[in-house]
């Protein structure tokens, strides 16, 4: 059956990018001065990771029909996601907390920028994995 | 193809609801870490306990163990205002005045309020010791324009008008993460290299733009108060001169705390309308950093100066009482304000000095190296004066001077301990007799009012030890003057006299020598050189007068009003072993720069002034030695197998050790055998914000609080215990009219030291005390005993005085106070943490005299007499270890020779290397200031060394680590955290809302993602 490409496709595209700006966030921050000491928490990584995989493969599925499997990752990747991003504020809480008060400096508040979007985009990710689970990736054409 | 096209949708449909309420529970579940990680804030932020304390069989009487003075919250917060209002009264310094004050009863009703600080004034720190506003409450806070209505003046409502409308023009907004914060009041600098001071001042041309007829305005108002503002704030950092000066503004301003030309002209206009309008022109400086203020001591068109300080939630009664003669001023001020700040010795080394292989992503930053030795404050200005009148050192040279040769009167506007009355006193110091064998000096002070009305002074005893030959030699530097201790009057009135003894302690008049021989064998010691030991009354300024005029120079001084003392020979004994006896030795030799890099600094001495004066030390390199202790891993852990007990059953609880202050106890040991090393590992580890309850020895959860305006981080409701049948003679009712009321109220810590009280300064400690009962509020991180190096560390405000011993012996009384209501009150921050810069990672070096004889002796007291139960320690290195890793300083001094035996926590160092974790818990460190969920994998995930594998088996560290839950478990049983304990109590865990919210979200979305499988399938079966 021939398909067209259908809105799902661009939200969980979107997704991807999302969570791919908020991995890439996390690692640069994890880089800066301040937050290098921390180290890469390999839960939040590995959530990210699963969740942009999980995604990206229910795409290239989806491109190709809707066999039961491509209606199942999206559930596990919004899931992943999410606790992607539980984690990752669970591992930067303390530290903006200390930045924002007891830290405050502008080399400081300017590491903690790759934080703040890579929570930004982990979350917006979520959003994204959530909304696109309601359309397929392609539709049959008529 | 309809049917399907339906049943697609549906799928759809299902699909997404499955999706969402998936991520729902993984929310719940996955939120349910955070939630254990950071329990404590949340039950704070939300009002919640998650855990309860049970008691049975226990009579409420016995178990309660400390009593408040007061019957109920109203007394107790009026206690508190009452204290706040005098400390002002006593600690408003009145620094010039041609009896223009105290202000009749006709002028009270024409106060013209200039300067927007008038209207916006600093009452606490922009960040650390704020103001906690009270409202609605029995009690609640009051501004300058607030206490002038409340005390029956009226002022001039077109002015406040006028400033009401420019409001927008001095307001200061701050860009952070989430918006932006906008300040009314002045604000500091940030910290930051290159950060400037912006004057706010609104311009002549922006006042007659906002109301042309404001000057007019005074005819009828012409009692002219301008307030001159410069805030104090922690993590800010005022930099010296003209580099410290937003370049952008061209007013004329030489120094951050000096004047703009904006501030200049508002005066000004007061004088020149005072010609018109026949009043008073009254300036009040609202600052904590000593200000660059000679113009206007100069300025005889200034009636009047009062120094205010940052005056808190109560302090601007006490300024009112002051201003209309209601009250006498008594304050006198606790650093020397001089000409040109930046001229000191200390600050050639202050500010952004960073090493040249710096390394930033090891908090390798900056190092400050403080080539001044002792000559701090008052102990540089005096010295070099009293040199320059004896002829020696090159003290009249041009270096280090505003211009020409050195001279005293053109460096120093105020000295240390200056201060005014509304009345004139005389002090004769009839006598002193020196115990040495009891370490003591007893000095017996009369002082008498001269004058017309009735006030009290301050009476500053002053030494002034022998410099000699051998001191010369051996680099050890003597201040012409020390503080020695000092006393307050009562109110004495016109003609009477008081007679005031003190007993000084002459541990404080001791100096160290790195090189003279000791009890131990070693080198290190403090000593007495023999010579003649002059004593005195007086300000600082007075008193070396008074002891040059007694060595028979020209000084104008009084010789009749010094006592001596002569020591025939070199005393190395009787300071050889502290208080609790234990031998002293050098411990911060790594403190001297030139240890590692020899060579580096010449340190200031009164043997050369000229030759020795500091330069600035910048893009020092350090070592790979250095660099490598810098890099925070300076302990090895052992594997060879520990025989420390941890999680025997040995049926005791912390409550039967109740009071006990023996540690030698034997029932110490056999309830820490109880406790488990994970417990002792995760709560070392994990500290932050509350101590926690350790269930294995039944210690208690204690709430952690700043600061040093008051007990300020909750609200007093928040921890009460509201149950009034639980037999707590401190129980509130759920409703009381000030639970919402919390204590950062106090005026600032200079205000504090500017009082020269010690009793009032311990009835602080003891309201503060009466606090913590009712509030439920035990650990108090509220005694500031770091010294003013400099001016320009914009935290002075948290910190008494350039002077140790007037820091010490006020912190101590503070602590005393609190401490008789059970209050674990700790000084902080042990220790050098004098600057906000770097401060996370900056190598602090000194000479081991200046660390013993500044810093470490203005804390001493705090543990030593105070017996404090609480310490904090600093952020910043200890030369180049990390302050809580040094080798010596915590372990061997602070736990050593002042023995102290209470609960010490990290400063809110949030980085796990620079935690340096086991080498604090080495050393005597309790805890850390970190939270997280109370798990070893939490705690191992966060110090990956941390984990039970490697501590069990290492000897040193299990017995450092039973040892420091010791010293915490003792702190706490003697406090009051303990109220309500019993042996038969327990703790229980209780259920918040939040936890049942959270499961409940979780099992209702995990039965609607059931739910929607089934719908998913259901639909996918009808395609099919």
């Amino acid at each position: 059956m021939d398909r067209k490409k259908s809105v799902g496709l661009y939200i969980a595209a979107l997704s991807v990018i999302l969570a791919l700006v908020g991995m890439i966030a996390y690692l640069m921050n994890t880089r800066t001065n301040y937050y290098a000491k921390m180290g890469v928490d390999s839960t939040v990584l590995l959530c990210l990771i699963a969740a942009i995989v999980l995604t990206v493969v229910r795409i290239l599925i989806g491109l190709k029909g809707t066999p039961m499997i491509a209606d199942i990752l999206p559930v596990c990747a919004a899931a992943v996601l999410t606790i992607g991003l539980v984690m990752l504020l669970n591992v930067r809480i303390n530290n903006l907390a200390a930045v924002f008060t007891f830290e405050n400096s502008a080399a400081n508040m300017a590491d903690t920028t790759s934080c703040i979007i890579a929570i930004a985009g982990c979350l917006l990710a979520v959003i994204f994995s959530i909304i696109s689970a309601f359309f397929d990736i392609t539709k049959a054409k008529a | 193809m309809k049917t399907d096209n339906k049943s697609r949708r549906r799928q759809r449909l299902w699909r997404g609801l499955t999706t969402l309420t998936a991520s729902v529970l993984a929310l719940a579940v996955a939120g349910s870490s955070i939630v254990n990680g950071f329990r404590t804030d949340i039950d704070k932020f939300l009002g919640t306990s998650s855990s309860r304390v049970v008691t049975e069989d226990a009579d409420p009487a016995d178990i309660y163990t400390y009593a408040s003075d007061y019957s109920s919250t109203t007394e107790l917060v009026n206690a508190i205002a009452d204290v706040g209002e005098r400390m002002s009264e006593e600690g408003t310094v009145l620094l010039k005045n041609n009896g223009a004050l105290p202000l009749s009863a006709d002028e009270k009703g024409k106060i013209s309020l200039l300067g927007f600080s008038s209207y916006n004034p600093c009452v606490g720190g922009v960040m650390g010791s704020s103001l906690t506003p009270a409202m609605g409450t029995e009690a609640d806070t009051v501004d300058f324009v607030g206490a002038l209505a409340a005390r029956g003046f009226t002022i001039n409502s077109t002015l406040a008008d006028m400033y009401a409308a420019l409001l927008p023009t001095y307001q200061t907004e701050v860009q952070s993460w989430g918006g932006t914060i906008t300040y009314s009041t002045i604000t500091a600098p940030a910290n930051s290299d290159g950060s400037v001071f912006t004057s706010k001042e609104p311009s002549q041309t922006a006042l007659d733009g906002a109301n042309g007829g404001w000057k007019d305005s005074m005819n009828d108002y012409n009692v002219m108060i301008v307030t001159i503002a410069r805030a104090g704030s922690e993590n800010a950092n005022y930099t010296p001169g003209q580099a410290g000066v937003d370049p952008s503004q061209n007013l004329n301003q030489t120094d951050p705390l000096g004047l703009s030309d904006d501030e200049r002209d508002l005066i000004q206009t007061a004088i020149d309308q005072k010609a018109s309008n026949g009043g008073k022109v009254i300036v009040l400086l609202n600052n904590a950093s000593a200000m660059e203020v000679q113009e206007l001591e100069d300025n005889e068109g200034i009636d009047a100066m009062l120094q205010i300080g940052l005056p808190g939630g109560y302090g601007f009664y006490g300024i009112c009482d002051i201003l209309d003669g209601t009250v006498n001023p008594s304050g006198h001020l606790s650093d020397t304000y001089a000409v040109k700040n930046e001229l000191s010795p200390a600050a050639q080394n202050y500010g952004f000095l960073m090493w040249a292989n710096a390394q930033p992503d090891r908090n390798i930053n900056s190092a400050i190296v403080e080539a001044e030795g002792i000559y701090t404050g008052y102990k540089y200005y005096e010295t070099r004066y009293a040199d320059t009148v004896l002829g020696q050192g090159n003290a009249d040279s041009d270096v280090g001077s505003v211009g020409g040769a050195w001279n005293y009167d053109n460096e120093v506007t105020y000295p240390f301990g200056y201060g005014l009355s509304y009345t004139t006193f005389t002090q004769t110091l009839d006598s002193v007799n020196v115990d040495l064998a009891a370490k003591t000096a007893t000095a017996t002070v009369t002082v008498t009012n001269t004058g017309s009305v009735a006030g009290k002074d301050a009476v500053q005893l002053y030494v002034s030890v022998p410099y000699t030959d051998y001191d010369r030699e051996n680099g050890v530097e003597k201040s012409a003057i020390q503080l020695l201790d000092f006393a307050k009057t009562g109110d004495i009135a016109p003609g009477a006299s008081e007679s005031v003894t003190i007993t000084a302690d002459l541990t404080y008049m001791a100096s160290w020598d790195s090189t003279a021989p000791n009890a131990a064998g070693t080198a290190g010691n403090y000593i007495l050189d023999p010579g003649t030991y002059y004593f005195s009354v007086g300000n600082a300024h007075e008193a070396v007068n008074n002891v040059l005029a007694a060595q028979g120079t020209a000084a104008e001084g009084d010789a009749a009003n010094v006592q001596t003392w002569e020591l025939a020979e070199m005393d190395t004994t009787t300071f050889a072993q502290t208080k609790n006896g234990t031998n002293v030795e050098n411990q911060l030799a790594d403190m001297d720069v030139n240890y590692w890099l020899p060579g580096t600094v010449t340190y200031l001495s009164r043997s050369d002034w000229a030759g020795t004066f500091p330069k600035t030390v910048s893009g020092l390199t350090a070592t790979d030695e250095m660099l490598n202790i810098m890099g925070n891993d300076n302990y090895q852990m052992q594997s060879t197998g520990s025989d420390v007990t941890f999680g025997a059953d040995n049926g005791l609880s912390l409550a039967a050790l109740k009071g006990v202050t023996d540690l030698n106890d034997e029932r110490w040991g056999l309830l820490m055998d109880q406790i488990n090393l994970e417990d002792a590992m995760i709560r070392t580890g994990f500290g932050g914000t509350s101590t926690k309850a350790i269930e294995s020895i039944m210690s208690p959860e204690a709430i952690q609080n700043d600061g040093p305006n008051g007990i300020y981080s909750y609200p007093l409701g928040q921890y009460a215990n509201t149950n009034k049948e639980s037999g707590d003679p401190c129980a509130i009712d759920a409703n009381d009219p000030n639970a919402g009321y919390q204590a950062g109220v106090m005026g600032n810590e200079t205000i504090i030291a500017q009082t020269f009280n010690k009793n009032l300064v311990e009835e602080y400690g003891e309201v503060m005390g009466n606090y913590s009962l009712w509030s439920n509020l035990t650990i108090w991180w509220g005694i500031g005993v770091n010294i003013h190096r400099c001016p320009y560390n914009a935290r002075n405000h948290e910190y008494y005085s350039e002077d140790s011993v007037l820091s010490a012996f006020l912190g101590a009384k503070t602590i005393e106070g609190a401490q008789k209501y059970g209050v674990i009150a700790a000084p902080k921050h042990i220790a050098f943490n004098d600057s906000e810069v770097n401060r996370t990672g900056v190598a602090t070096f000194m000479t081991e005299q200046k660390a013993r004889e500044g810093e470490l002796r203005a804390m001493q007291a705090s543990i030593e007499d105070a017996k404090a139960l609480g310490a904090m320690t600093a952020y910043n290195r200890v030369g180049v270890y990390t302050d809580n890793a040094h080798p010596t300083l915590l372990k061997n001094i602070v736990r050593g020779e002042w023995g102290f035996q209470g609960l010490m926590s990290e400063d809110f160092i949030m980085d796990p290397s620079y935690v340096t974790l086991k080498e604090a818990v080495l050393n005597g460190v309790t805890m850390s200031c970190n939270t997280g969920e109370s798990t070893m994998a939490a705690v191992s995930g966060y110090y990956p060394y941390w984990t039970v594998e490697n501590v069990q088996n290492d000897p040193e560290l299990t017995a450092a680590l039973k040892q420091a839950m010791t010293w915490q478990a003792y702190a706490l049983a003697n406090s009051n955290a303990m109220d309500g304990y019993a042996s038969s109590t327990r703790i229980e865990k209780v259920r918040t809302w939040y936890d049942n919210a959270l499961t409940g979200v979780a099992i209702v979305f995990a039965l609607l993602t059931l739910l929607n499988v089934v719908m998913y399938f259901k639909a996918r079966k009808k395609e099919d």
